[in-house]
């Protein structure tokens, strides 16, 4: 029991940490790194809810795939290395949006208590039956970013 | 035990972190990295619903399309980041006026 929470207290932190360093760390090709580490507590999250194929999917496309597309565009161009967040607005704005999104998911916890919301048994079902258009959404999107760089190629946006 | 409240407070805030980078950043790069700790959030969130409501077999295909959105979104801006640095296009969001020089 103990066990499981310091497990969850581990990945959480490491998630939270790794999302506020993208902003604190000056170079963007640390940021990138920051992000990587941020996806590898998610799927440790994953692996903590009895998820080990999620967990193996998000390692590949986000770790394996995303993060090192993004390392390697951040790294094959010249660093910026002006000071790109405000750091006192982005505290205020963490600590705002936090309390505002709390208070609301404990008023709808409220709400729903008292009436009848949308069961978890719908809500599969309806993505049960929309199943096939999700798919076809994931690989139209894959294909539009495909796309759009094969089209910056040709139109010599690259130099 | 592991309770649902941990997950959602856990996505909630690194939600809220992605948001207030978009809020207090000035770097192309950094504002659309912030897109991705919120898109990331969104992961988690569904992830902790779907253990804790029902089984978690059907949250696959949504998974699939919120890590086609994120990969899309990242092979997007690296085009741009590297169309923007390419062509001396200043980073900073606030000094932006045109997609080029």
């Amino acid at each position: 029991m103990a066990y499981d929470l310091v497990l969850v207290a581990i990945a959480a932190l490491l998630g939270i940490v790794s999302a506020v360093f993208v902003f604190l760390l000056k170079d963007v090709l640390h940021s990138v790194i920051a992000l990587t580490l941020l996806f590898i507590a998610n799927s440790a999250l994953f692996l903590i809810l009895n998820q080990p194929f999620l967990a193996l999917l998000q390692l590949f496309i986000m770790v394996g795939g995303v993060s090192t597309y993004a390392f390697v565009g951040a790294a094959s161009s010249s660093y910026s290395n002006f000071k790109h967040t405000n750091l006192t607005i982005f505290a205020i704005a963490v600590v705002v949006l936090s309390a505002v999104l709390l208070y609301g998911g404990i008023r709808a916890n409220a709400v729903a208590q008292q009436q009848n919301t949308l069961s978890s048994a719908d809500v599969s079902q309806s993505l049960g039956a929309n199943m096939g258009l999700l798919y076809i959404m994931a690989i139209m999107l894959f294909g539009i970013a495909l796309g759009s760089i094969l089209l910056m190629k040709k139109i010599g946006a690259y130099k | 035990m592991i309770i649902l409240s941990y997950f959602i407070f856990i996505s909630f805030v690194v939600f809220a972190i992605g948001l207030a980078g978009i809020l207090a950043s000035r770097h192309f790069l950094i504002m659309m990295l912030s897109v991705e700790i919120a898109i990331s959030a969104s992961t988690i969130f569904a992830v902790s619903i779907f253990y804790f409501a029902e089984s978690s077999s059907t949250i696959l295909p949504l998974l699939l399309a919120i890590w086609s959105v994120a990969s899309a979104e990242v092979m997007a801006i690296i085009v741009f980041y590297r169309y923007m640095v390419g062509n001396e296009v200043n980073l900073d969001v606030t000094k932006l006026r045109k997609l080029k020089n």
